[in-house]
């Protein structure tokens, strides 16, 4: 197991490396010069060349391609991905306090689409063909159907205004919570609870159920087999629907006027704001290729095949 | 054992989400967002940002409740503010101003001569970032005369001076001891000027909460607190509108999220009043006449546009009746543009005609006219981001079918929109004055080359003698010289047509019953709250 967790730690130090650079590439790219949109996201009226071209020096952006990328790289090694053009603040401090605010809430998201769509996963599994699990798929794949936007407003108006149950908008409070994260799981466990059902039903077919329950195990301990080797699967996809989530979080953000990640990518994206771009391509890949590692790993360690492979 | 290791890692890590999320409840207490009922919680799509009274990164609402001017724009014209009284030498280059005594700035420092020269050498000392001000580049000096008078020593004669010193930023006073090393361009450490509110909490992205100032020279104002909350989406502000989690919205001329039925809605429940402005900006359509194989470089082509343009729908079914119907660039009640100009309603007739008289011709079978094998079209490019400019473009599209003119759309996000106007690759580009006070002189300003409606006076056959009006009218000193400049200056952009106007913007208020006074300062990007009061 050590050498497989060493081998996969060494493939992923190269894929982190090549997105960075193709990041930092295809953003410099963007034909609308990230000097005079600065200028322009903070509201100066009218932008003259010479303001432009001493912004660009400010900014460093007069230096050649490579030694930009270069610099860039070695601070981002060390948590220091610049300054923002548009604030004029170091990006971590940009960053940082909203990329928390995602992670609370994709943590909670996550918590909740795991025990959620394990739940139904079992309970549609075991029931499989009957009403409910009929109803509860037909439910669960609506709510994976529309889009998060409408779902969001309708349970606001629903829950805060008519009810008057919870809060609109905003963080502070476990309440405000409670919206976004329904919002944000629905969707999901609609994807991730068919994934383990289908696997169960699937699992149910093989011999060594069949040869389980012939040998009088109880029905117990054959569904605690049948769910264990369903899991594979959705392990991997569970694994990356957290990076998926802190890099799709941003039409939840903005229904629930949540201060995280998304909005400020966004927004730093219609400012040309490319520190503050690369700085998040950069976290989300890191997460993604985090969690990819984290998929391999958990899979290996259930599955001793894998290690071998 | 072995075989179930895999399963208890999954219950493990399940665990531990468990346990991160139950802390993360435990951790978070309630902030306090609900307030007493003499709280006005103001609801805005954007963060105050930076508000440097020197800068343009922050709110400009927010910079208006913590900073003050020497003078004020009012519809009078500028009128006393930190100064009491100021005179103008004879050759209009040096202006005296007599400041109020007794002011304090929100630190206790003191409002004094010294401290405004401070600050507008601070700002001097940054003046290519203020190019668009033409005051800037004439400031020479700032003198102390005595404690309480100063003195502004300009290069040239500038009419509009008072006006640019009355704008909030970047002339706003600020205590000299929020400076970094006497600078200000580089950022302040604190937030302080001599305003009627104090910012006292800022949680970047959720809040900024601001306190009556008790010290104010003007008097506590009557509401003592205002917190200003974001909320990015207009449907979700309307709920929380709805629920009284937010009892306060001014809406944006050319960027409101609101929708205008539901604002209606809101004001028949009784809960809230709705108070409107008069118009503060004109929607316009920015037509590029410097390329000469645009049909547009035709000034028949450029009327008959004007003619097809059905405003009153505009104005009435697609904004609700929000804006008003606009025939001029500026309105009436913009100083110097009460001028008699040319009506040109809503007449698709007489855009037919002006297009056949002019060689467009429509062949039998088919939708747009043609003249020597070219088809009658061009580009419209709105701003996407811009709520409500897709739909007046896309109604402004079948008006233009109706006559026969081909009219493609491209909506793209702004900066892909500000490139477009500074590089003149359009062929009409929708754009929104900026209101007074910075009309119309800001506005005549900007038709000149390197202007920003530069490209649309480039290939008008007077575009030389334009320019030099502008510049004349910039440095008169006589008040009938410069209304008849003013008059040739936009009687010529009107008879040319080379901006079209389509709607004036109003502002609409929705606040508390029991909140009175709420009225409109001249700049659309501010509020008089110091005037609000509770009943």
């Amino acid at each position: 197991m050590r050498a497989y967790v060493i081998k996969r730690i060494f493939a992923a130090v190269p894929l982190f490396f090549i997105i960075s650079f193709c990041s930092f590439l295809l953003i410099n790219l963007s034909p609308t010069d990230p000097a005079e949109a600065a200028l322009r996201a903070n509201d100066v009226p009218v932008v003259t060349q010479e303001l432009v071209e001493q912004t660009r020096e400010q900014l460093g952006l007069d230096r050649p391609f490579l030694i930009r990328y270069g610099n860039w790289l070695s601070d981002s090694l060390h948590l220091n991905f610049g300054q923002s053009y548009v604030k004029r603040r170091p990006v971590s401090s940009l960053i940082l306090p909203a990329f928390l605010n995602t992670l609370k809430l994709v943590t909670v998201t996550s918590v909740t689409v795991i025990f959620l769509s394990t739940a139904f996963g079992v309970f549609c599994a075991l029931r499989e063909g009957s009403r409910a699990d009929k109803v509860t798929r037909g439910v669960l794949f609506a709510f994976t159907a529309v889009p998060s936007y409408w779902v969001g407003i309708l349970m606001i108006w629903f829950f805060a205004v008519r009810l008057n149950l919870l809060p609109t908008s905003g963080m502070g409070s476990a309440a405000h919570y409670i919206l976004p994260v329904a919002v944000m799981s629905s969707g999901y466990i609609g994807f991730y609870f068919r994934l383990i059902r289908n696997s169960m039903v699937r699992n149910n077919g093989e011999n060594y159920v069949l040869y389980e329950k012939a040998s009088g195990l109880p029905d117990r301990l054959v569904n605690r087999h049948i769910l264990r080797n369903s899991l594979q699967t959705a392990v991997s996809g569970f694994c990356m629907a957290v990076p998926g989530m802190l890099a799709g979080t941003v039409v939840v953000e903005n229904v629930f006027a949540w201060p995280g990640i998304g909005r400020l990518c966004v927004s730093a994206i219609f400012d040309r704001d490319l520190p503050v771009v690369q700085a998040y391509i950069i976290v989300v890949a890191a997460f993604f290729i985090l969690f990819n590692l984290i998929a391999d790993l958990v899979n290996a360690a259930i599955n001793p095949k894998l290690r071998e492979e | 054992m072995r075989k179930y290791q895999g399963t208890r890692v999954i219950i493990a890590g399940a665990l531990i989400l468990v346990l991160v999320a139950v802390l993360l409840f435990s951790t978070y207490g309630q902030t306090g967002q609900s307030e007493d009922e003499s709280t006005l919680i103001q609801a805005s799509s954007h963060d105050i940002g930076d508000i440097n009274g020197h800068l343009y990164g922050g709110a400009q609402m927010a910079q208006g409740m913590v900073y003050e001017t020497l003078v004020e724009n009012t519809v009078n014209g500028p009128g006393p503010r930190l100064a009491e009284s100021w005179n103008i030498s004879e050759d209009g280059k040096v202006y005296t101003f007599y400041l109020l005594k007794n002011v304090t700035f929100q630190d206790g420092e003191p409002f004094n001569a010294q401290a405004v020269k401070e600050n507008i050498d601070a700002v001097q000392r940054n003046k290519e970032r203020h190019a668009w001000l033409a005051l800037a580049s004439r400031i020479v000096s700032c003198d102390v005369v005595d404690n309480y008078t100063v003195k502004l020593v300009l290069s040239e004669a500038y009419y509009p001076a008072l006006n640019e010193l009355g704008y909030t930023r970047p002339y706003s006073m600020m205590s000299p001891g929020c400076f970094i090393n006497g600078e200000t361009k580089d950022g302040v450490s604190g937030y302080i000027g001599t305003g009627p509110y104090k910012l006292t909490e800022h949680v970047e992205d959720q809040y900024a909460a601001f306190e009556a100032n008790p010290d104010y020279w003007g008097g506590e104002p009557g509401v003592k607190k205002i917190i200003r909350k974001v909320l990015p989406i207009g449907q979700t502000t309307l709920l929380a509108l709805q629920k009284k989690e937010v009892n306060f919205l001014v809406t944006e001329t050319g960027g409101n999220m609101l929708d205008v039925q539901a604002v209606r809605d809101l004001g028949k429940t009784g809960d809230y009043r709705i108070t409107q402005s008069d118009p503060v900006s004109t929607k316009i359509l920015l037509v590029n006449t410097g390329n000469p194989e645009s049909p547009l470089a035709e000034k028949p082509v450029r009327e008959a546009v004007w003619y097809a343009i059905d405003r009153d729908s505009l104005a009435n079914d697609l904004l609700g009746g929000e804006d008003f119907p606009a025939e001029t660039l500026m309105s009436k009640a913009v100083p110097y543009c009460n001028i008699d100009l040319k009506v040109r309603n809503f007449d698709p007739e007489k855009a037919r005609q002006i297009l056949d008289a002019a060689g467009w011709k429509l062949e039998n079978g088919s939708e747009y006219r043609t003249r020597d094998g070219k088809t009658l079209k061009f580009n419209l490019c709105y701003f996407s981001a811009k709520a409500g400019q897709k739909a007046m473009s896309e109604l402004i599209q079948s008006n233009l079918k109706a006559v026969g003119i081909q009219l493609e759309l491209t909506g793209e996000e702004n900066n892909a929109c500000y490139d477009r106007r500074k590089t003149g690759n359009y062929d009409m580009l929708f754009d929104v004055t900026w209101g007074v006070p910075y009309e119309p002189h800001c506005t005549a300003n900007i038709l000149k080359p390197g202007g920003s409606y530069g490209d649309t006076t480039k290939g008008l056959p007077e575009a030389e003698k334009l320019y030099r009006k502008v510049d004349e009218v910039l440095a008169s000193r006589d008040e009938a010289a410069r209304k008849e400049l003013y008059t040739e200056i936009f009687s010529t952009v009107h008879e040319e047509a080379n901006i079209i106007p389509l709607t004036y913007g109003r502002l609409t208020a929705i606040s508390p019953k029991n909140l009175e006074n709420v009225h409109f300062l001249q700049n659309q990007y501010e509020l008089p709250f110091k005037d609000l009061q509770f009943e």
